[in-house]
């Protein structure tokens, strides 16, 4: 509306423009036209017209009296001449005005006034002669003259008709032309009106637009003006020095100065605390110096700023500028926040409190359940025991449901210590190189007896690039494992498919994306979006059948989360699920062509028990196994594969610890105890490191531990010892063993802080020892003793036996040898073994 | 010896005319008479009319100027008396004059339209006196050229010539 009378207004002033330069053209007109007629008008008023024929009846006049006198005297043979004289005179007179005169002489006339003087000058040529000759001749002559006269009379009237033919011929022309011209003249004024009230007409709009645009503005000023004084912000105006021009009544109110006393004064030392003072001097030179202002324009900041009566209270302000009348001005909004920021912290500490008292539940929860395994582990055990010594078929039913139930509790146990490590960032991720493709294709062949159990397909591949990847294998098997055992339980016609590729390749990692897909029921679309959440079954009786806490997904999703990637579902109700996982992995150091074993020693071919209960874990032994040559044989649970050793020697028995019937423990002293396996090497496979398992596996005679995740490194540690010691011989600077005890005893990370310590510490007292010429024998001798303390824990034999030597040295009096050693051969040691520790730590 | 007498004669008319507080009579014109006042004068010389020669028009104020005309060819020279002179010089009162002429040619003028530097009252042209063929005796002209005010219809009808006769009314 506004901008369409504003482009009204502009075509406006652009036709005002246009009448005004057009009147005046016509006003010119006028004035031209005005000149011409004047001029015409004086042409006629100083025209001799009327003056010919004047003179024409005058001459005829004198002619005629002439005649007359000419007559008379004719007749008159005695009479005066006198008065015939005088007549020829005055005629003469006359008849000179024709001559020499302009009287007869007018436009348009061409050569009729030179005939007419022509006529007279002859006539008086011939008659003057005779009137001032004498009388006598003259009487003579008279009648000869008055015919010569009559004649005159007749030749000059032709000449004056058509003189005054062609003179009114003339004077139509002119009156033509000066009508012509008053016509015109009408015209142009006519128009000139005309255009005089256009340009009134559009004046006088301009003049109702600009008065509307004036009252436009007034209202915008005075809603502006009520704005500023209703506004809930403190508004200040500001000039380029600082000055207040402008100061809103809620700046009155935040502030504690009245407006009067605002205005003029400084911002600088009204508002702005001492402390903050220097700064604002420093941005506003900038702004001046530089047009800019880092402040201006740039959103809301907090900054304090001081009340009336001293006191400094926070602000949130925006500030921009604009170019005023006097220069550039600042608007500053400012809006005291002291209580919303009372409101924040409040709500920080709550949320905070919140959080401790969450964290604290969770820990009580691992705590709880850590806890719970032992006894579980105590009644599992004694179930066991009362399971063999149970005769009576009812009794070792029950006895199996207590077991069955035992095992369950023992695995929402572990479930929930899953989610609570997992929650609690205690998880803690491995790092290795494996092949993506063999690593699942392994994993989904596990899969595969169940699949023919329940006749439904199970299909893989792995399109695209294969890449050697670095990460935790393990994880990323639990959940495709989940997702997969999933698939296979809901699916009864058709089967699972697993696809994978990469998806996303960004520099030296690689997103891997994994999909595995069924025909199953699929699942409502209301549910796919929380079955990823903590205790969520979708089908009641899958719950009751005792197989999970509906945890499983949950902890797909914590472990995708922690490994920095993401999974999800899509599903049809009644076609099938596709539940899909993207995580991205560092590129693995070594070829995916080049065998896992090339590079290590050839293994001697074996016959290896695998006693699992679980068939993802059996399988995935067996496929490692397989590949490292070995010759496999199953057994489902801890009685089966006891009764398995007995009757053929295995040279190693892989015994999961914990199974139903019977555990590893009781199978291993069964083992033990009598059969063809009673010397075989029996290593227990356990997902669970504690110290306290460790002693309890030691005590039933096994000979190593498999910690899972198993890989196809730690196996082949823990299958032989002395293939072990051919590939890589002992050296003395670390103890392998002693390193292995360590990570079952501390896990992994604990034996990572404690390398980290030993380098530190370790560096600090070689630097000490290094320094020996300053030290008194005493001193050195401690140090030594410290030194070989700290080498003993890492099972660094060479430093420890270096550091004893030289401390025996010192005791037995001869420092001076100790210290010729620890200057010769401490450093050089000390740095070998602290690049082995340090592999170690990047291993 | 002519000339002197002139200047005598013309010394006297001044002389009369300077008595111009009452009415007296002026020495009778001695050559031809050029021109004839009458009506409301104060100076009169023959039977209550004041007659001229061109001696005693030569004793009033000499005024000439040099135009053309549109009755002759050339730019003449016209030497004669300023008729305010005249009308200063005989005491005429009243509201118009009269012109007249020997071709019976009379114009009538309101005496307020007497200006001061014409019409002149010419007597000479080219020096010459003018005969009745060249329009004189006397022939009051304006100098036309000077000034456009001198060439309108009605300054042409008032150029008289072969004047003898003027005649002041109330």
């Amino acid at each position: 509306m506004a901008g369409q009378s504003q482009a009204f207004a502009g075509m406006a002033r652009a036709v005002r423009a246009v009448l005004v330069v057009v009147v005046l053209l016509s006003l010119g007109l006028l004035i031209l036209l005005g000149l011409r007629i004047g001029e015409s008008l004086s042409e006629l008023r100083s025209e001799a017209n009327d003056n010919l024929h004047w003179n024409l009846s005058q001459l005829e006049v004198d002619l005629v009296r002439l005649g007359e006198e000419m007559r008379v005297n004719a007749i008159q043979k005695d009479g005066s001449l006198k008065e015939l004289r005088k007549r020829y005179d005055l005629f003469y007179s006359r008849a000179q005005n024709a001559v020499g005169g302009k009287g007869y002489s007018a436009p348009g006339l061409r050569e009729l006034p030179q005939t007419f003087a022509a006529l007279l000058g002859a006539y008086l040529a011939r008659e003057t002669p005779l009137i001032d000759g004498p009388d006598a001749t003259l009487r003579e002559n008279l009648p000869a003259m008055v015919d010569r006269l009559g004649t005159l009379r007749d030749s000059l009237r032709k000449v004056s008709i058509e003189m005054v033919d062609a003179l009114a011929e003339v004077g139509d022309e002119k009156r033509e032309a000066l009508s012509g011209l008053i016509r015109q003249m009408t015209l142009a004024t006519g128009a000139t009106i005309f255009l005089l009230a256009a340009l009134l007409a559009v004046v006088a709009w301009l003049n109702k637009v600009a008065a509307r645009e004036q009252r436009l503005s007034d209202q915008v000023s005075r809603r502006l003006a009520a704005t500023i004084d209703s506004a809930l912000d403190a508004i200040i105006v500001s000039d380029d020095e600082g000055r207040i021009i402008q100061y809103s009544p809620s700046a009155e109110r935040t502030f504690g100065y009245s407006r009067a006393e605002a205005l003029g004064r400084d911002l600088a030392t009204l508002i702005i605390p001492a402390s903050l003072r220097e700064a604002h001097a420093a941005g506003m030179a900038r702004m001046r110096q530089t047009g800019k202002f880092k402040m201006v324009n740039n959103g809301r900041i907090q900054l304090s700023a001081l009340h009336r009566s001293g006191r400094e209270f926070p602000v949130e302000l925006a500030i921009s500028s604009a170019e005023g009348d006097q220069g550039r001005i600042m608007i500053a909004f400012l809006r005291d926040i002291s209580d919303r920021l009372a409101a924040e912290t409040e709500l920080t500490s709550t949320r905070d409190k919140a959080l401790a008292a969450g964290r604290a539940k969770t820990e009580f929860i691992a705590v709880m359940s850590h806890e719970m395994r032992t006894p579980l582990n105590g009644v599992i055990a004694s179930l066991e025991l009362a399971s063999g010594m149970a005769t009576d078929p009812e009794l070792r039913r029950f006895i199996g449901l207590a077991q069955d139930s035992a095992q369950l509790l023992l695995r929402h146990a572990n479930d929930v210590l899953d989610v609570t490590r997992l929650e609690s960032g205690g998880l803690q991720l491995t790092t290795e190189d494996f092949d993506i493709e063999a690593h699942l294709s392994g994993l989904v062949e596990t899969f595969r007896p169940i699949c023919d159990e329940k006749r439904i397909s199970l299909r893989y591949a792995m399109t695209g690039e294969r890449p050697m990847l670095q990460g935790d294998p393990f994880r990323l098997g639990q959940i495709v494992r989940n997702f997969l055992s999933n698939a296979i339980k809901f699916t009864n016609i058709g089967g699972v498919t697993v696809e994978a590729e990469v998806s996303e390749q960004r520099g030296s990692s690689r997103v891997i994306e994994i999909r595995v897909t069924d025909t199953g029921p699929g699942i409502p679309y209301a549910d796919q979006s929380r079955i990823f959440e903590d205790f969520v079954m979708l089908d009641p009786s899958f719950g009751r059948t005792g197989e999970g806490a509906g945890l499983g997904l949950s902890i797909c999703r914590r472990l995708a989360v922690a490994m920095g990637g993401e999974i999800g579902v899509e599903s049809t109700p009644g076609e099938g699920s596709c539940f899909w996982l993207r995580i991205p992995f560092a590129l693995g150091r070594k070829s995916p062509t080049a065998p896992v074993t090339e590079d290590r020693a050839p293994m001697a071919a074996m016959d290896v028990l695998v006693v699992e209960d679980n068939a993802t874990n059996r399988a995935v032994l067996g496929e490692l196994l397989r590949r490292l040559g070995q010759q496999v044989t199953f057994a489902f649970d801890g009685e089966k594969g006891a009764a398995a050793a007995a009757a053929h020697r295995y040279d190693v028995i892989l015994m999961d610890v914990s199974m139903p019937v019977m555990d590893g423990l009781t199978a291993t002293r069964l083992i033990r105890k009598s059969g063809a396996s009673k010397n075989s090497r029996i290593v227990a496979v356990t997902a669970h490191s504690m110290p306290e398992d460790l002693e309890r596996i030691r005590a039933s005679g096994m000979d190593d531990i498999l910690t899972k995740p198993i890989s196809s490194g730690n196996l082949i540690r823990v299958l032989s010892g002395t293939a072990l010691l051919m590939a890589k011989p002992a050296d003395g600077l670390l103890d392998d063993d002693r390193i292995a005890e360590l990570r079952l005893a501390l896990g992994a990370d604990g034996l990572e802080r404690l390398a980290v310590k030993f380098l530190g510490d370790g560096g600090d007292l070689i630097a000490r020892l290094s320094r020996e010429e300053t030290l008194a024998s005493e001193a050195l001798s401690a140090l030594c003793h410290e030194a070989a303390g700290l080498a003993s824990v890492l099972g660094a034999a060479k430093l420890r036996s270096l550091c004893a030597k030289a401390e025996d040295l010192c005791r037995s009096g001869r420092a001076e040898e100790a210290r010729h050693m620890l200057r010769h051969d401490l450093e050089p040691l000390w740095k070998e073994t602290a690049l082995t520790v340090k592999s170690l730590l990047q291993a | 010896m002519k000339s002197f007498l002139r200047a005598m004669c013309g010394g006297a008319l001044i002389l009369s005319l300077s008595l111009s507080a009452r009415a007296e009579e002026v020495a009778a014109p001695k050559g031809e008479v050029l021109l004839t006042l009458s009506g409301s004068l104060e100076q009169t010389n023959v039977d209550g009319t004041l007659q001229l020669d061109q001696a005693m028009l030569e004793a009033l104020p000499q005024t000439e100027f040099t135009t053309s005309t549109t009755w002759t060819s050339g730019t003449p020279t016209f030497k004669g008396v300023l008729l305010k002179d005249l009308i200063a010089a005989v005491g005429a009162k009243g509201g118009t004059v009269t012109l007249q002429a020997v071709n019976d040619y009379a114009v009538t003028m309101p005496l307020a339209d007497v200006g001061p530097e014409a019409p002149l009252l010419a007597f000479l042209m080219d020096g010459e006196t003018m005969s009745l063929r060249d329009k004189g005796p006397i022939w009051m002209v304006y100098p036309y050229d000077s000034n456009e005010k001198f060439r309108t219809e009605e300054t042409y009808s008032r150029s008289i010539w072969q004047l003898t006769q003027i005649i002041f009314a109330d």
